[in-house]
């Protein structure tokens, strides 16, 4: 139940075996390597010829990953890789692959079909384009030639305006330029999608006057390519064969590209994360003080771990001087939280909120009753539980070897699955009032009422009092949390001043309120209590303020925090009122599958059907406000009575990779 | 007189599982415009946006509860019909009103607060917890509306 300590590292690495001390400490893995704040001086002496150029190989690596992907069917699936269905190599066979395979001459091979590609399909489309243009023309019965080259004398054209103009057009050029032009246009019918045409030849001399003609009836030529000179039937018919010898050459390309994906792919990953390793490696190193001799790696390391670290430096003695020393004040170390193994799943909470700063109180202990209680209570029901118990128990049990943070997860819900099954049954809810609402379920009855302690349904008074005295609770243990981390730094007087009074004043309001409330005998006591209380507060508030006036008016100010503390308790109704809508969704699910039974003949299929994919629904959606409202509860009203959050997490120098499993090299 | 008791209260449900389901039909609605917009840079988002924009669509829920409730109190749904005269029915309907009103502009509030953690998330995919806690602030008082409307629901003896 607390951030651990760390201890601040300086080693001094002569250069010649900077490499193989930081693949040895990359290879443990417990140790942070910060980057040095002057590292700009560093720069210049960084640059030597043992500096491989990583990026250029990641973005090859990257681009064959991404561009591949559609064409490669993996064996694992995303979510076996997640949760831990990866191969275990060791570095030294992947140092053995990255010099075996040449990834610039992979990606350009690939980023040839690639081009290849794209170009094929802006060629097919091309060609579709021509193809309608084509099909428009099908009744132009000359050859394409007299259009695209002529002859000596004769040129023809093709061009396309509305019908009217067309026709108009026609009667002009017929009109003025007589028995040397033959004009013909084809004008579909009313209504049809294909566009009219027309077609004139005539002699190359009167170009001009034809032009002419042209503009100003708006007919606008129609382009057919140069190379085009048989009939329209024909060109269409070779256009055809092009377009097939185009799929052909498509198809061979993602033939090509489904083969190589299925032999390379996994190359590719594992190069892929070697290259993150040794990326990180290296930008470890440079990111480091540099002299002409010597490297100083800077970082941190969890004590508990001091003595590994000094092991696995030992070989190098000759060339390294490791100097471990305590954080000074000004320094912010890396948190890592340390906790008693049930309550692991809890700290990823608490990061969720934001890592503590160095040396204060950790909250993934305390958080954990409450946290599972208040899930219990929102989720409310045995089925439900029982439910997401069993996908998270099938889950550890079938993944073995699932990254941390994904297990501490699943084990969280398999802990929170369980505390709903609890608070289900002493509520007497198992997928809502299902044993209550079939009648062919009533032989349950007994073993569910032997459990059952209270309805919610019928006594919500009850439960709302238990939710609201649950929140006194957690705030009164945020309180004595806040006094103990006061206590811990030594500040005696804050402790008994600020969470001293308000203890005091809190339980004497609450003394005085049970006093009106069939306790009479403890009325005056907490009258008495709440005054000192609320003196102490007075007095004790202003402390900083300078100025005996102001000291007083900040101190009787304080006092008005006490409707924040009444709002903090109110708001745990919701506990309440969550844990009755998970029941009620349930129970309206259950008498619409009992009213659909009803039904001739098919009722009983559209009664499971609701029934199950009710519950479903009523599940999930459900599960998210069981998740999210207690989590407020602790982030809101527990963390903000004690929790400084501002710290950085640890990240350990380690190999960080996305489709294998590094390990050790002897081992492997 | 028999009627107006069961309009008052058909009223009431109508009013609670409709305007709760307006407000989370807009809530959703506004997460999800901003959802697919962040979704055009990167759909691996998906899972996380769903999430996000499902947040405000639980007022709707609310509000079908409450309208179950009343529908049940006068034995609209299954069970035999309970009398029901009008003070009682006006009764029902003003305890439909607490989440009617309350699930309707809350959901629209949590549905901006959710778009705008949408937009978070796209640039801070690590946040997403604190991303889920804020429009969780929100539903708070559609929570406590709700209570009350239960509360009173149970309140009120037919």
């Amino acid at each position: 139940m607390a951030v651990a300590s760390v201890k601040k590292i300086e080693l001094y690495v002569h250069r010649a075996s900077v490499n193989d001390v930081l693949a040895v400490l990359q290879e443990r893995g417990i140790c942070e390597i910060a980057p040095a704040k002057d590292a700009e001086d560093a720069i210049s002496v960084r640059a030597s010829e043992e500096n491989r150029d990583y990026s250029a190989l990641q973005n090859d690596v990257n681009y064959l990953t991404r561009f591949l992907a559609p064409w490669y069917v993996d064996p694992v699936g995303s979510l076996g890789r997640i949760l831990g269905e990866r191969d275990d190599v060791s570095v030294e066979s992947l140092a053995q692959l990255a010099a075996q395979s040449d990834i610039g001459e992979m990606a350009a091979e690939v980023r040839q079909r690639d081009r290849k590609l794209t170009e094929l399909k802006s060629d097919m489309q091309q060609s579709g384009v021509l193809r309608q243009t084509l099909e428009g023309l099908n009744g132009f019965v000359p050859p394409l030639s007299i259009v695209t080259e002529g002859s000596q004398y004769v040129t023809g054209f093709l061009g396309t305006g509305t019908a009217d103009r067309l026709d108009e057009w026609k009667k002009a050029v017929e009109a003025e330029l007589g028995a040397d032009i033959e004009c013909h246009i084809a004008l579909p019918e009313k209504g049809s999608q294909v566009q009219p045409w027309g077609s004139a030849i005539y002699l190359r001399s009167l170009e001009g006057k034809f032009s002419e003609l042209c503009l100003k009836y708006g007919i606008a030529k129609i382009d057919i390519p140069d190379g085009l000179t048989g009939t329209v039937a024909e060109e269409l018919e070779k256009l055809a064969v092009n377009v097939g010898a185009l799929c052909k050459e498509e198809q061979n390309c993602k033939d090509w590209l489904n083969r190589f994906a299925a032999e390379h792919m996994d190359q590719i990953r594992k190069l892929g994360d070697y290259l993150n390793i040794m990326k990180e490696r290296q930008e470890a190193r440079d990111e480091s003080l540099h002299t002409e001799q010597t490297v100083l790696l800077q970082g941190w390391v969890p004590v508990h771990q001091e003595s590994e670290l000094r092991r696995s430096l030992a070989p190098f003695e000759k060339d390294i001087e490791l100097i471990l020393s305590e954080p000074a004040a000004e320094e912010e170390p890396p948190i890592i939280l340390e906790n008693v193994k049930c309550a692991r799943p809890f700290e990823m909470l608490t990061m969720l909120y934001g890592a503590p700063v160095y040396g204060s109180v950790d909250p993934s202990f305390p958080m954990m009753p409450f946290f599972l209680l208040f899930f219990g209570m929102c989720y409310a029901d045995a089925g439900y539980g029982i439910v997401i118990t069993a996908i998270a128990l099938y889950f550890l049990n079938k993944y073995k070897r699932m990254p941390d943070n994904i297990k501490q997860a699943l084990v969280l819900v398999k802990y929170c699955g369980i505390a709903t099954i609890i608070f289900g049954a002493v509520t007497g809810s198992w997928m809502g009032d299902m044993i209550d609402a079939f009648s062919f379920l009533a032989f349950l009855r007994p073993v569910k009422d032997f459990f059952t302690l209270l309805e919610p349904m019928k006594d919500p008074m009850l439960l709302l009092g238990i939710s609201l005295a649950l929140g006194i609770v957690h705030i009164y243990c945020g309180i004595f949390l806040a006094a103990w981390a006061n206590i811990r730094q030594k500040n005696y007087f804050a402790a008994c001043a600020d969470q001293g009074g308000w203890l005091v004043l809190l339980t004497g309001l609450l003394f005085f309120g049970a006093g009106s409330f069939g306790k009479p005998a403890l009325g005056p006591v907490g009258k008495w209590m709440a005054v000192a209380g609320a003196l102490i507060l007075v007095l004790t508030q202003g402390r900083e303020k300078k100025g005996i006036f102001s000291k007083f008016i900040s101190g009787c100010l304080s006092l008005y925090n006490v409707t924040s503390y009444l709002g903090d308790v109110l708001s745990y109704s919701r506990l309440l009122a969550l844990g009755l809508v998970g029941g009620a969704v349930a129970m309206i699910i259950n008498l619409m599958s009992s009213l659909c039974g009803g039904t001739a003949y098919v009722g009983w299929i559209l009664a499971l059907l609701i029934f199950f994919g009710g519950h479903v629904f009523s599940m999930v959606i459900n599960i998210l406000g069981a998740f999210v409202h207690p989590l407020r509860l602790q982030y809101v009203e527990f963390f903000g009575k004690f929790y400084n959050s501002g710290g950085k997490a640890f990240e350990p120098f380690s190999y960080k990779t996305e489709y294998v499993n590094v390990s050790d090299g002897k081992k492997a | 007189m028999d009627y107006l008791g069961i309009t008052f209260v058909v009223l009431g449900a109508a009013l609670a599982a409709g305007m709760a389901g307006i407000g989370s039909a807009i809530g959703v609605g506004i997460a999800g415009e901003v959802g697919a917009g962040v979704m055009t840079e990167d759909p691996g988002k998906f899972g996380l946006v769903l999430m996000l924009q499902a947040l405000p669509g639980t007022q709707g829920i609310y509000g079908l509860l409450i309208a179950f409730f009343a529908m049940l109190k006068v034995g609209l749904v299954g069970g035999a019909p309970v009398p029901c005269d009008w003070v009682h029915g006006l009764a029902v309907m003003f305890a439909c009103l607490p989440i009617a009103l309350g699930g309707w502009i809350s959901a629209i509030s949590q549905g901006k607060t959710s778009a705008a953690c949408i937009q978070m998330i796209a640039k801070q995919p690590g946040e997403a917890g604190k991303a889920v806690i804020l429009p969780a602030m929100v539903e708070t008082y559609a929570v406590l509306a709700l209570l009350v409307s239960i509360l009173l629901m149970n309140g009120i003896s037919l």
